[in-house]
């Protein structure tokens, strides 16, 4: 009987032992989410309720039925999805065709190809426009050279200022991003497999769709997923080129809120790029996680 | 089906059969290396991982290729394979030469340690790989894929993915996809290295049913574990550091191995240091630890040793041989006890023998024997003593 009553002493000293560190874990995690909110929540919760206000000074829909039904808006839309989605295929095939060849065959150099890739992801996105400015411009080195031996004085290349130059400058500066991971994914593919797929009568070709690229899906995936989020909200590149057909949404933000300070028209564009991302994202970190599962059921 | 992606290109080069005999299966080569060696590096950092090997395999044979790491076995099997290019020496399957012809073109078998299943696809779909690669007919592949399962006793998996097997069923599916395409040479490199000891009981009992059920298939069977070579191997080559050392029936090799690598390595035997006395025949006298013991001074098939009586020899004596005896014992040799290892059905006695300085012994007591470490004993050797080995040179 004593031992029964004795009993509640210690159970009711374990909740205030157990509470003390979940108190500290809450205290720990306020300055980081305050921050959180501060930089990032609050200035998209601003470019929502921005998005609100009508030129009357109220609040209402009345710049969302406008902007949505405009049609530089729909246009803009429709151009930065194909523009994106364009660059993203353009990436994946080229990402992929090039990290095929620096993981399965070997030349003098690679490693330093590898390098150079690391090194475009460091570079800002503008200064390959520049470059293809430099190249590819009408006064650039390729269309001075094609004049010099033609005789011709018109420029022969003349597509980057149009979404073909957007298209292919992303492809160039988003390209590393689909190498990149596949690259790691072909690194850790056993070469057992691939040695064992060959004694089985499979040509290279076999080998590669059906033993490499089904393992190496996931990487594709996941850096594809990452390049159509990029290329979404890529601004650098499309500004640089200064296209004056090609107005994609972060472009026409830019315009409405800084050129003709529409600031609530902006909010709304801008609104629905923070959704198109999200949902990008939502999906990238989806692909992500499934690699990532894959990866630890293997092990 | 064997010939399919073999057969489909023609032979770059063929060797004459070893025999004239009318019955060739009985006299055709199923592996033929020809001085084979292959190295890794240029100029001062060369690599040699296999030189001038030499090997031949009859259809239906099952040779071990058993050294320690580094020793050229797997080099050996990836040069036949055609994993790897040999820098030099030609490698013949059934008499026609492959060296330059990439792995999907040879037609071999391959089972691997780490099983390399491909993870994405179903038990059934791996099985099926090879036939697919050498297009065979859908209505043939289930069937084909049935039977190859069956053999290996795995034909109710067929819709798992190889995560959701254990490691002995993966090395089964890895056998039975090797086997589907019908392989006239079938490869092994360490298959029940990643076993446990049970498992890989088990899977070496199966191996040998496995043998047996396919009368014409050549085994190449790479193994450190000598245990597993004298289970399933007809042959043995014995390697070591990328060469050749001997190559023997696996009794022959057991029983008088014609190097001292050999000796050590196949069964760990104690290499007692002697001298050669009278020989007669294929028996010699022999003063070793100041005593006079039978020995047998073997002499190979091809070519004779001399143990011309004076010379210096190698006294090949298997733990298991030896006995431990009271000191009391007239044979007794006075030997110190210097450890004792339990190891279950035997204990592990190493001694210091009088009359062998600087020579450890090694005898197998049978059962869980106490001995006192730095106590005396008594150790006897068999009649005859052992078999001679020539001292390296």
């Amino acid at each position: 009987m004593t031992a029964v009553l004795e009993r509640p002493a210690p159970a009711a000293d374990a909740p205030r032992r157990a509470s003390a560190p979940r108190i500290r874990q809450v205290l720990w995690t306020v300055p980081p989410l305050l921050v959180v909110l501060v930089v990032a929540v609050y200035p998209l919760i601003r470019v929502c309720l921005e998005s609100a206000k009508l030129r009357s000074g109220g609040l209402g829909l009345g710049t969302w039925t406008s902007v949505l039904g405009s049609q530089a808006f729909r246009s803009a839309l429709w151009r930065t999805v194909a523009i994106a989605v364009t660059s993203t295929v353009g990436c994946l095939i080229l990402g992929t065709f090039l990290a095929i060849i620096l993981a399965f065959v070997p030349f003098p150099g690679s490693a330093i190809v590898g390098r150079l890739i690391d090194t475009i992801l460091s570079l800002p996105s503008f200064l390959i426009t520049l470059a293809f400015t430099f190249l590819y411009g009408t006064a650039g080195a390729v269309n001075a050279l094609i004049s010099s031996i033609s005789g011709s004085t018109s420029p022969a290349l003349n597509f980057l200022y149009t979404p073909a130059g957007v298209i292919a400058a992303e492809i160039t500066f988003f390209t590393p991003f689909v190498i990149r991971p596949l690259l790691a994914a072909f690194a850790v593919l056993p070469r057992a497999q691939l040695d064992v797929a060959a004694s089985l009568g499979a040509s290279p070709l076999r080998v590669l769709r059906s033993v490499i690229m089904p393992e190496a899906w996931p990487a594709l995936m996941a850096g594809g997923s990452l390049v159509l989020l990029l290329t979404l909200n890529e601004f650098g590149i499309v500004l640089f080129t200064g296209a004056k057909g090609v107005i994609t949404l972060p472009v026409l933000i830019y315009t409405r809120g800084i050129v003709t300070f529409d600031l609530p028209g902006a909010a709304v564009i801008a609104t629905v790029q923070i959704v198109l991302s999200l949902v990008l994202y939502i999906a990238y970190r989806m692909i992500f996680a499934r690699v990532t599962a894959g990866g630890s059921r293997e092990e | 089906m064997t010939e399919i992606g073999v057969g489909a290109v023609e032979p770059t080069d063929t060797k004459p059969a070893t025999s004239t005999s009318a019955n060739a299966g009985a006299d055709t080569v199923a592996i033929d290396f020809d001085r084979v060696g292959v190295a890794y590096g240029r100029g001062k950092k060369v690599t040699h991982a296999l030189i001038d090997f030499n090997l031949r395999v009859r259809p239906g044979e099952t040779v071990a290729l058993l050294g320690p790491s580094g020793s050229g076995k797997s080099t050996a099997l990836n040069a036949l394979a055609g994993f790897v290019r040999p820098t030099s020496g030609r490698v013949y399957l059934d008499g026609r030469e492959v060296t330059d012809l990439p792995p999907a073109k040879r037609g071999i078998g391959v089972v691997l340690q780490s099983y390399a299943l491909f993870p994405h696809m179903r038990v059934s779909e791996n099985v099926a790989f090879g036939l697919r690669s050498h297009r065979v007919s859908r209505s043939e592949i289930g069937p084909r894929v049935a039977e190859a399962l069956d053999m290996v006793g795995m034909s109710s998996f067929g819709k798992r993915l190889p995560r959701e097997l254990s490691g002995g069923q993966q090395q089964r599916v890895a056998i039975a996809r090797a086997l589907a395409i019908r392989p006239k040479v079938l490869l092994l490199d360490e298959p029940l290295a990643a076993l446990d000891a049970q498992l890989r009981q088990s899977m070496l009992a199966e191996l040998q049913q496995l043998k047996e059920a396919l009368p014409d298939t050549a085994m190449l069977y790479v193994t450190h574990d000598q245990s597993e070579a004298l289970a399933l191997a007809d042959r043995i080559v014995v390697m070591d550091n990328a060469r050749l050392m001997d190559v023997d029936t696996a009794e022959n090799l057991w029983k008088r191995p014609p190097t001292s690598f050999t000796a050590a390595f196949l069964g760990g035997a104690n290499l007692i240091p002697c001298t050669v006395g009278r020989v007669i025949g294929t028996s010699a006298l022999v003063q070793v630890a100041n005593k006079t013991v039978n020995a047998e001074a073997p002499q190979p098939a091809v070519g004779k040793i001399d143990w011309a009586p004076g010379s210096a020899a190698l006294l090949c004596i298997r733990p298991h041989a030896l006995q431990i005896v009271s000191l009391g014992n007239p044979d007794a040799l006075r030997a110190k006890v210097n450890a004792a290892v339990w190891r279950g059905s035997t204990t592990r006695v190493v001694l210091s023998v009088n009359g062998l300085p600087d020579q450890l012994i090694d005898v197998d007591a049978p059962g869980h024997a106490a001995f006192e470490v730095g106590s005396e004993i008594g150790v006897r050797f068999p009649e005859p003593a052992g078999v001679l080995v020539q001292v390296k040179q």
